[in-house]
């Protein structure tokens, strides 16, 4: 069994995060989690994607093009940008809230409308679309919007890591504020 | 602290697992330039620092950190320097003499290579560089690996008695897999720094040329020590029966499995752990039972030249594929490893069936909402936009993006420096060079005196953050603080550079305009002129405002002010100013900014004010107290 995962957003919104807890994840479930990072130029603003690849054995971290079981992004655009990784069949999670690029700011290209995303993805599969950013500065903040995402992916995940399992190992990864999290990812499971 | 536990797994990074590897080794030393992907070996050890004998340090440069290094080796002690695969060319010079030179105590050196320049001006195979110095290369392909192979790479190296490079990829430094715990070393585990004793030993330490044409045959005899480690160690590991042999190492060889299973391949695989030296007999033993062989690697024919070469001394003739399948640029992976492999077994090529992507707006990096880097390049742009601008290595280079576009070159690391001094004799035009404070110090020194000897007249704007901030805020010179956490000496840029005989040196804080553009045109009349521009890391800023329950002042758009010019983001190009098309006005998105008030200050209708406490709108944006503000950020966050 191989389980590919592929995440992506923008940078700052915790994608790297996100995709170690599900590694770690794998972990505590007695599977291979391999995780796989990039680490871009800059610190924030810049396209980010990360792999997570679920196995009994060892394997490269990097997903092969066209085989993605699951795409989680942050961001809408983020979706799209990585849909070469997608296969007949893939599940989407996807975050509404957009983070608009400089460069549809400066005017050379437009945002692309959020139900032609929409459109695309699900010609895929299967394609959850919903508001993570909106439900996290309900929290308080917009930094919940990875344990919202991680709570919708634990629910499609759930044939593959028991939801306890991701939920351990995000209390584990996260330094402080472990009340708020665990209610995002638990209004993200029930999203 | 799971990290510290003796026992059971750990999901680690590859670059945590080599930093875990160097613990389990006994390391006294650890020594390193950050650069991506290696940097978080030396960060994740100095998190401990404190607690354990290990002596971590961040040095100016990778030439310094080997340096470093090899003193800790010369007294007896074990030693790890790290860099990223350009860092090696730093310490190239100092590297090459080592290899005659040999170590005492086990020496390893972390190259950190990005096949595919994730975050590289290049994609040179360091492996090279083993050949070239003579020392032998190891190569692991996961995390697991990684750590073991940090073992055994400081077993061969006091065994042999030769500094080892340990080479991995992008791929294998950021990847994060289950790790097996061992021990710690006993010494790792007491409190204090070791010392060890360093004994003269003038044939061996001091390179005249009479030594060293007596330590060159030395380097020959230990490469043939490694082979004999090698076979001891089982570091080339043969598996398999098929008639289709594979020799591979790395990360590649994960892919090269993955795609064996899926096609249901029945191979002889040869793993390198060590592919330099390369034994011979290893080579001639395997190819004896094959009928062909793929050498899967990335980037350059490295294995594959040498295996053709034993094959042809040998007389053995099968044919022997590698980059006439597979490519020589960028990195591989899964798909062309098994397209390659397909080819070579004489089956079908499958056709990955991958979707286009479609015409997105791009998202490329971009500098932070509320960087100083953007002010300078803002006002570079705006008074000297026929100036020749060299810029350097840090996210400044990110000046070379749209609607910045206020550089011209990138080259390596200080050489904005050394390019600007150039161009003020090479070319008419008024020269201004930027550069950040961990790349000033790495290699912009030399040049600055270079261009204060020869007399070049240039404007030189050092970025100064206070923090080496691309490769994620590891302290330097001008941070003031060391690896550990403990304060180090602080070297204040303009006292340096006046004492470097800069003829107009200035400090100024880029969050003022005004000031900069000022010194921008008064730096003008000297013959060679720094401008430090200082103002912290706003990343850094912002999280600690937070830790200390503050947050810098809100900007919004007065949307009756507000003409829809857009001069504001097309002149900075900040992520938090938003442009609503059919609104035709600006907003700033208040969960991304920083409260620079670059945009107020740009803004032509002064449509942008200053939210304060209660709520109402202060439009005068340049007070003293916000000055005072910005001097207080500066001055009292490290």
């Amino acid at each position: 069994m191989v389980y590919n995962i592929v995440l992506s957003g923008v940078g700052g919104q915790g994608i790297l995060t996100a995709a170690k807890v599900l590694g770690k994840a794998a972990m505590l479930n007695g599977l291979y989690g391999a995780v796989g990072e990039i680490h871009g130029l800059a610190q924030r603003g810049g396209s980010v994607i990360g792999f997570v690849r679920i196995s009994e054995n060892r394997i490269a971290s990097t997903v092969p093009e066209g085989t993605a079981d699951l795409l989680i992004a942050f961001e809408p655009l983020e979706s799209l940008r990585y849909i070469n990784y997608a296969r007949k069949g893939t599940t989407f999670v996807v975050n509404e809230g957009k983070i608009v690029p400089v460069s549809a700011n400066l005017g050379s290209t437009t945002y692309p409308p959020i139900e032609d995303i929409h459109k695309t993805l699900s010609s895929f599969g299967p394609c959850y679309m919903f508001d993570a950013t909106s439900i996290s500065k309900e929290l308080g903040s917009t930094i919940f919007v990875n344990s919202v995402m991680l709570g919708k992916s634990a629910s499609v995940l759930k044939s593959i890591l028991p939801v306890d399992c991701i939920k351990d190992a995000l209390l584990q990864s996260l330094p402080r504020d472990k009340e708020r999290n665990i209610k995002a990812f638990e209004i993200g499971f029930n999203a | 602290m799971p990290f510290l536990d003796e026992t059971g797994s750990e999901l680690l990074l590859g670059n945590e697992a080599i930093a875990r590897g160097a613990l389990e080794s006994n390391v006294a030393c650890v020594s390193a330039y950050p650069g991506t992907p290696s940097t978080e070996v030396p960060e994740t050890l100095s998190k401990y620092a404190k607690k354990l004998g290990v002596y971590v340090e961040y040095s100016t440069n990778e030439k310094v950190a080997l340096e470093v290094a090899t003193a800790f080796s010369w007294s007896n002690l074990r030693a790890m320097a790290t860099m990223k695969h350009v860092g090696l060319n730093v310490a190239s010079d100092t590297f090459m003499s080592i290899a005659y030179q040999g170590v005492l105590g086990g020496l390893v050196i972390l190259t950190a290579d990005d096949p595919g320049m994730w975050s590289s001006q290049n994609e040179q195979d360091n492996r090279i560089y083993g050949k070239f110095a003579g020392v032998p290369v190891i190569v692991p392909s996961d995390p697991q690996e990684a750590k073991d192979l940090t073992r055994i790479s400081f077993e061969l190296s006091e065994f042999v008695g030769t500094p080892v490079l340990m080479r991995t990829t992008t791929r294998v430094s950021h990847t994060r897999a289950p790790v097996t715990l061992g021990p710690l070393g006993d010494d790792v585990k007491l409190p204090n720094v070791r010392k060890g004793v360093f004994k003269p030993d003038i044939p061996k330490f001091v390179s005249l040329p009479a030594n060293a044409k007596k330590n060159h045959p030395l380097v020959l005899q230990r490469l043939e020590k490694a082979l004999e480690f090698a076979r001891v160690h089982e570091l080339n590991k043969r598996e398999g029966f098929g008639k289709v042999g594979v020799i591979t190492q790395g990360v590649e060889y994960l892919y090269v499995k993955e795609a064996q299973k899926d096609l249901g391949l029945d191979l002889s695989i040869l793993k390198l752990d060590m592919v330099y030296p390369l034994d011979k007999e290893v080579i001639l033993a395997f190819a004896k039972t094959v009928d062909v062989i793929l050498v899967v690697e990335e980037l350059e024919p490295f294995l594959e030249e040498m295996i053709k070469a034993i094959l042809f001394d040998a007389s053995v003739s099968i044919p022997v594929h590698g980059k006439d399948v597979l490519p020589r640029v960028d990195e591989l992976g899964y798909w062309k490893v098994r397209n390659a492999l397909e080819r070579v077994a004489g089956m079908q090529i499958t056709y990955a069936d991958i979707s286009q992507v479609p015409q997105l707006p791009p998202r490329p990096p971009v500098l932070c909402p509320g960087c100083s880097h953007r002010n300078v390049f803002y006002a570079i742009k705006k008074l000297e936009r026929k100036a020749v601008k060299p810029s350097d290595i840090g996210c400044y280079t990110l000046g070379a993006m749209d609607p910045l576009k206020a550089i011209d070159t990138c080259i390596a690391m200080g050489a904005s420096v050394g390019l600007g001094s150039g161009m003020a004799k090479a070319q008419d035009q008024r020269v201004i060079s930027t550069i950040g404070d961990s790349t000033f110090f790495h290699t912009g020194l030399p040049a600055l005196v270079n261009a204060v000897y020869n007399k070049s007249k240039m404007t030189l704007i050092v970025l100064d953050n206070r923090i080496t901030a691309m490769t994620g805020h590891q302290p330097n010179p001008s941070t003031g603080i060391v690896a550990d956490g403990d304060k180090g000496t602080h070297l204040d840029i303009e006292t340096v550079a006046r004492g470097l005989g800069a003829d107009y040196v200035k400090s100024v804080d880029p969050y003022d305009l005004s000031a900069l553009e000022e010194a921008i045109k008064e730096a003008n009349q000297a013959t060679v002129a720094v401008i430090v521009a200082k103002q912290p890391c706003a990343l850094i800023r912002q999280r600690e405002l937070s830790r200390r329950g503050e947050h810098a002042p809100l900007y919004a758009v007065d949307e009756e002010r507000c003409t829809g010019c857009r001069i504001c983001v097309n002149m900075l190009g900040c992520p938090a100013l938003v442009f609503d098309r059919e609104m035709k006005k600006v907003h700033i998105d208040e969960d991304l900014c920083a409260g620079c008030s670059a945009c107020a200050q740009v803004c032509p209708y002064n449509a942008i004010y200053e939210m304060d406490e209660k709520g109402s709108k202060n439009f005068n944006v340049m007070r003293d107290d916000v000055k005072e503000r910005w001097q207080r950020w500066y001055t009292t966050l490290f």
